[in-house]
């Protein structure tokens, strides 16, 4: 206890650490604020835009007034008929959008919510009537769309804000997009949020929590390394005190374990804590798209296909599946600190440990993504909780309990790996 | 034109004074020693001299130009602890790099690494070094430019007896080819062969002394140790002191030939006789209150 | 000279610029390798792709000619017929995919937007934009005026297109970043080292230490895209794609221009030696500011990241150095080098470079 405490204190005495914490801390803040103003200007761009439709409707229904006078004159009584049909159908939509506007700027979605499920529910019944840049929207994300719309109604909460004025959708694996039509989905399907749930959410698909994870490895991770190289031996210190390697290995990983998991938790909550000065943490009741996959195809694997109209989902709240994520981003940090000491240990430079842990992880994933058993497998954290992997791979071991499973082994071998080569060096360098 | 002078430097970290407003002219060749204990800035002030330290008030100029112009150091050397090396390079990368910007011929660095004796380890890496060899690369590179002012921060730290003889034979020859060196050491018996000028750092201040004033002689016989010999130096008031070999014996108010009357009448068995000068020991020892030995 | 040759003398020897360039041509050759393998799945792709629209339809002919059983109605009549030569079209474009008759493949598939444009027009359903399918006729139409054959973007292993998605993977963001902090690993080191005081006292002025140290990360850096450039020209190259006229094949940007494979290339690799230039800069720049390899490297990486995500999230501007970050993006939204560009690159990274010098004037020590 005593080598560990000490091991904390020389860890957290050094200034360098410190101002790195800080300004990683100030980055995780600045990206925040970014995303959040993002969302602001996306906010009024859209009530903007809706201005702009409304301000269509307006003239239209002018100009008709003005052609009924012309129609009076001439006794056109059928033109006069028809134009004041189109004025009454022109300042319905006048209205529609004023009440829009009103809406977006009062934060009142429950009437928004309402009228896009009516949509969605024709949309539904209709196949293949909905469409972006003459591509259909798969029945899947329709049906998706209407169910995180009611979920969202039923329990009043806030959306995230999208690049549109009519129905948000929610994007799922199931889009089937090609060409033009694919970044005109993008542009109104990305999700910016106000609040730190909707921040943290919409991060977690761009492997958010593995890059928090690395980043701790590199501000408070070095503590092997730093201390073993030529310049300063600060181990061998402590080996010439009467105090077991074992011990102090314990020490070292011990006190590295729990600054870099700390930090990991720290750098994790900070957009919460930010969102309270904006506006407010938001809803862990947010609901989250969780696939649960296709039918196996009885001909053989090469078959197995997703079936946009027959697969299934579910929705789960957002404090469900970020205690998940929490958990799986704890492991997932450990064994990259695993990894990250086990390069320090052979490399000593920061960077170059940096680089080839990030670089292992990535290859990892690249060339294995397609094994449960993979540990980087995990550091896909959202498309193992969504069911995006299990339903693409048609595989459901692909899940959080597999993954704590993994990763878990996976701390342990690096546990062992680091031991031996800690071992290995303090005996080539006492 | 002064060599060096330093004038007023005075440097302060927080509440902590370490040096303070410090002066110091410097017009000819030769040798001076910075003698002081542990933290009490002599590296500090070295480092001030060589621009690697903002003074936090006062001036060092060097040949007549301010020490922040590069320019010094065509002129001037700052031998300095060996954790500046880069490891992964070899002794020749840094001595081919100091050859290169100090625009000298290529064949200096063989003749150098040959006068201070590290020419079967120039093509190896500096991380695999002895302490005492980078020491060698380290006096190297900072005697290949031929410097009229040669800094040095503990020349001395880790060398082996016969290399701290060469140096210091490198250092004499050094000084008496016309380079004014400063060196700190914490080795007060290599100072009192290599000079008798040095500078004390005490409480801030700077003591520039000559230890002429301060000379002690004395000699070191190696014998056997007997009872005899010690009531006699005892009854003749001899100084004197029990080491390894023999004996340390001091003339104090003697002179050289009541020793060897002493010696004389003894009749005993002599192996070798050494003459020890040694005057900042003692002078050490009374301006920061070391406890002389009986 | 004699600085940039003794930093070049530390790059090498730290490794890590070996790591790199190793790191580099094993991704290159493992690409190549895959797309090799991947070759037989091209048609296949592409023959999946336009089954979509074969059912769609096929269903609706289906449709038709059972309403038409019931009742004579002339515009589905008029569908029906276009619809039955819409499938044949697409058949006949499956065939010659899987043929791999590359030019009967362009004639068929132009002639399959022709069919299906009328039949839209016809009330019929074919899942394409109409400005999609214009923008595809016209890029088919610009390969057969060149004598070439419709590649496929991702798996190619045609010289400038395998190299066009070989820049487009490595000479990105992620890229730029490795690269930048591997290579200037030499120059944060010695903070930690405290080998900087080695040099400090020295006969070597700011201006020489940084311009030094700048020459020879930008030529490290050279070096690498070198190696990206050579071994994705070289791998096709003895793979046997080499004809010369592929480095014409047209890529059009979003305003309906033509830029050819070889022009992108160039341009692109010109806009990342720039950018390079410029990241050196900004790396020599906080370095000799903060003097600590961890925290450089977190600023430098978040002053990055944050750029990429500032253009990624739509705010892109020529005025912004690092929207060259992604530089074939930018080399094919432009018709050809943009002197702005240039000028912005290069002027920043002057400033960058005076701005280093000044902070590099400050002691080693404090």
């Amino acid at each position: 206890m005593k080598t560990f405490l000490f091991e904390c204190k020389k860890l957290f005495r050094k200034r360098k650490v410190w101002t790195a914490a800080i300004l990683t801390s100030a980055a995780i803040i600045v990206l925040y604020l970014f995303f959040y103003h993002t969302a602001e200007s996306i906010r009024s761009v859209n009530s903007l835009k809706a201005e702009q439709y409304k301000n269509v409707f307006t003239s239209m229904s002018e100009e008709a007034r003005t052609e009924i006078a012309r129609s009076e004159r001439t006794g056109d009584d059928s033109a006069v008929k028809g134009l004041k049909e189109a004025i009454v159908r022109a300042e319905k939509s006048q209205e529609n959008y004023e009440q829009l506007i009103s809406d977006f700027q009062n934060r009142s979605w429950k009437r928004i919510y309402q009228q896009d499920l009516d949509f969605l529910e024709i949309a539904i019944n209709e196949k293949g009537s909905t469409i972006i840049e003459e591509q259909p929207i798969n029945d899947f994300t329709l049906r998706a769309t209407k169910i995180e719309k009611e979920w969202l109604l039923k329990r009043n909460l806030d959306p995230l804000i999208q690049q549109t004025v009519y129905t948000a959708y929610l994007p799922t694996i199931y889009d089937t997009f090609t060409g033009k039509a694919v970044e005109e989905w993008k542009k109104i399907t990305t999700r910016y949020a106000e609040t730190g749930v909707g921040f943290t959410y919409t991060m977690m698909s761009k492997y958010y929590l593995p890059l928090l994870g690395l980043i701790s490895c590199f501000v408070f991770g070095n503590g092997f390394s730093s201390q073993m190289n030529r310049k300063e031996r600060g181990l061998h210190f402590a080996m010439t005190q009467p105090v077991r390697k074992t011990t102090l290995f314990t020490a070292n990983y011990g006190s590295a374990i729990i600054s870099v998991v700390g930090f990991f938790l720290f750098l994790t909550g900070l957009p919460f804590l930010c969102s309270l000065l904006t506006k407010g943490i938001g809803s862990f009741q947010f609901p989250v798209l969780v696939y649960e996959g296709g039918k196996e195809n009885p001909f053989g694997s090469e078959f197995n296909a997703l079936n946009p109209e027959t697969d299934l989902f579910h929705f789960i709240p957002f404090q469900t599946y970020f205690l998940k994520a929490l958990v799986l981003g704890v492991l997932l940090t450990l064994v990259l600190l695993g990894l990250y000491t086990l390069y320090s240990l052979l490399i000593k430079s920061a960077i170059g440990t940096l680089v080839l842990t990030g670089g292992t992880a990535a290859v990892g994933w690249i060339l294995l993504k397609t094994s449960p058993y993979n540990p980087f497998t995990y550091l896909d954290i959202h498309g193992v909780l969504n069911g995006t992997l299990a339903a693409e791979a048609f595989n459901p071991a692909f899940s959080f309990e597999s993954g704590v499973g993994v990763l878990a082994v996976t701390v342990i071998v690096f546990l062992t790996i680091n031991f031996l080569v800690f071992q290995w060096l303090s005996r080539r360098v006492a | 034109m002064s060599r060096i002078v330093i004038k007023d430097i005075s440097k302060t970290y927080k509440s902590h004074v370490v040096l303070n407003s410090i002066s110091l002219t410097i017009d000819e060749a030769g040798i001076w020693a910075l003698v002081a204990p542990n933290g009490a800035g002599k590296t500090t002030l070295l480092n001030i001299v060589a621009n690697l330290l903002k003074p936090s008030s006062g001036k060092v100029t060097l040949f007549g130009k301010t020490n922040t112009d590069h320019r010094i150091f065509k002129e001037v050397s700052y031998l300095q602890d060996n954790s500046v090396l880069f490891d992964y390079l070899t002794g020749y990368d840094h001595l081919k790099y100091v050859c290169d910007v100090q625009k000298l011929p290529k064949n200096r660095i063989a003749e150098t690494a040959a006068y201070v004796g590290m020419e079967g380890y120039l093509k190896k890496r500096v991380g695999s070094y002895s302490l005492g060899m980078k020491q060698h690369l380290l006096l190297a590179a900072s005697i290949l430019s031929k410097p009229k002012i040669l800094l040095m921060d503990e020349p001395l730290n880790g060398l082996d007896p016969s290399s701290a003889i060469l140096v210091r034979n490198i250092l004499k020859e050094l000084a008496a080819q016309g380079t004014t060196i400063i060196l700190s050491s914490h080795n007060l018996s290599e100072i009192d062969r290599v000079t008798r000028q040095v500078l004390f750092l005490k409480d801030g201040k700077l003591l520039e002394e000559n230890m002429a004033h301060y000379e002690m002689i004395s000699y070191q016989f190696t014998m056997l140790q007997n009872e005899e010999w010690e009531t006699r130096l005892k009854t003749f008031s001899f100084p004197f002191e029990k080491v390894d070999k023999g004996y340390d014996i001091q003339l104090a108010h003697h002179s050289f030939q009541d020793l060897l009357n002493l010696v004389a009448a003894a009749t005993i068995s002599i192996q070798d006789i050494q003459k020890v000068i040694s005057g900042t020991e003692k002078r050490y020892a009374e301006l920061f209150n070391v406890r002389e030995p009986v | 000279m004699k600085t940039s040759m003794f930093e070049w003398k530390k790059i090498r020897r730290l490794k890590l610029f070996v790591a790199l360039a190793a790191a580099t041509f094993l991704l290159i050759t493992g690409m190549y390798i895959h797309n090799v393998v991947q070759q037989d799945l091209i048609p296949a792709k592409k023959i999946e792709y336009f089954s979509k629209f074969l059912t769609e339809v096929s269903q609706q002919n289906d449709t038709d000619q059972q309403t038409l059983q019931k009742s004579e109605d002339p515009e589905t009549k008029m569908r029906l017929e276009i619809g039955m030569a819409l499938v044949g079209a697409l058949k006949e474009l499956q065939d010659a995919i899987e043929n791999r008759e590359g030019n009967a493949e362009l004639s068929f598939e132009n002639t399959v937007y022709q069919i299906a444009t009328e039949y839209k027009s016809a009330l019929g359903t074919f899942s394409l934009s109409q400005k999609e399918m214009d923008h595809i006729t016209q890029v088919n139409q610009e390969l057969k005026k060149r004598n070439l054959i419709k590649e496929d973007f991702d798996l190619s292993i045609a010289q400038p297109l395998f190299m066009k998605k070989v820049t487009h993977l490595l000479l990105s963001p992620v890229g730029f970043l490795i690269a930048t902090l591997l290579i200037g690993n030499a120059f944060t080191k010695e903070w930690d080292d405290k080998s900087m005081q080695f040099n400090r006292v020295l006969p070597v002025s700011s201006a020489e230490r940084i311009i030094g140290r700048l020459f020879s990360y930008w030529l490290a850096s050279f070096v690498w895209l070198i190696i990206i450039y050579g071994i994705s020209f070289s791998l096709p190259y003895a793979g046997g794609r080499t004809e010369q006229s592929l480095f014409s094949y047209p890529f059009a940007n979003s305003n309906g221009q033509f830029n050819e494979a070889g022009g992108l290339l160039v341009n692109s690799g010109i806009y990342s030696v720039l950018f390079l230039l410029f990241s050196f800069t900004i790396f020599l720049l906080v370095g000799s500011m903060l003097r600590n390899a961890i925290i450089t490297v977190l600023l430098v990486s978040a002053v990055f990241i944050g750029g990429w995500i500032v253009t990624s999230v739509g705010v892109i501007s020529v005025w912004d150095p690092f929207t060259y970050q992604q530089p074939i993006q930018v080399a094919e939204q432009q018709k050809s080098l943009s002197p702005i560009s240039l000028l912005i690159l290069s002027g920043l990274s002057i400033v960058g470079t005076i701005l280093a010098c000044i902070a590099d004037k400050r002691r080693a020590l404090s």
